[in-house]
């Protein structure tokens, strides 16, 4: 069955910090759920034995293992930050245009600078 | 009861809402609000921990009130994602099969995850106490 010809959209429409910041609550969940099986393997590493969790620690703690700690802060930071953001907008509070966009830029200076004190409070030790 | 307001041909072609889903909604939020406590919680500890050597960690997760707040925290952040992720693959996957099957798949991984954590605390448990 031919597939019929569709208006271009995400090619067209001006990316704004409405849909920008919906699309990456979204994926920084997923980043987030996929993080859970480190916590997991974390668990099961203490479980296991100083052996286990030895190596488990040095992979923590390796550049890559670092890299991803990084990124999982980041998504953790956002994704509570902008969830907060939700919740208020369940409860009824921000709607306004004004508000979307102040409580949108919060998000991002808050979980930016959540992140960079995470990062070097890490570094520091 | 609720009201159908609905004509008996529409009832048979179940057209119209299905009047579920709110306790979805209200999961997902009722477990994000107490993840905003045991997340910062978990973080705290976690920052605070690092670079411990295991027997430090160990004793630390056989606390009984860590041990507790770890098995919460952990079947909290599973169900979380789990009605998370089920939203994202309604979105994204038109073919109601490959939905549901993913769907319940993915519950079923987070339960098994879940209670692996829980075991893995036992676990821990156990081992401090000998």
């Amino acid at each position: 069955m031919p597939t019929r010809p569709l208006s271009p959209h995400l090619q067209v429409y001006r990316p704004q910090i409405t849909s920008i910041l919906s699309i990456l609550h979204r994926m920084t969940g997923m980043g987030l759920s996929f993080g859970t099986l480190f916590l997991v393997l974390w668990l099961g590493s203490i479980a296991q034995g100083p052996s286990a969790y030895l190596t488990v620690s040095l992979w923590f703690t390796s550049p890559l293992g670092q890299t991803m700690l990084f990124g999982w802060a980041f998504c953790f930071y956002f994704h509570l930050a902008n969830g907060i953001r939700h919740l208020c907008w369940d409860l009824g509070w921000g709607f306004e245009l004004t508000s979307v966009y102040r409580s949108g830029w919060a998000v991002i200076t808050i979980a930016t600078a959540l992140t960079a004190i995470t990062f070097l409070w890490m570094i520091g030790r | 009861m609720t009201q159908h307001y609905q004509s008996p041909l529409t009832k048979i072609k179940r057209q119209g809402s299905t009047h579920t889903g709110v306790a979805h909604w209200k999961g997902q939020r009722l477990s994000a609000v107490a993840l905003i406590f045991f997340c910062g919680w978990f973080l705290a500890e976690i920052i605070s921990h690092t670079q411990t050597d295991y027997h430090t960690v160990l004793l630390w997760v056989s606390q009984p009130w860590n041990g507790a707040a770890l098995s919460l925290f952990a079947g909290l952040i599973f169900y979380h994602s789990a009605l998370g992720l089920q939203v994202i693959i309604e979105d994204y996957i038109p073919n109601l099969v490959w939905q549901s099957t993913l769907i319940f798949t993915i519950k079923v991984l987070n339960i098994l995850l879940a209670i692996l954590s829980w075991f893995f605390i036992l676990r821990i448990t156990i081992l401090a106490i000998r």
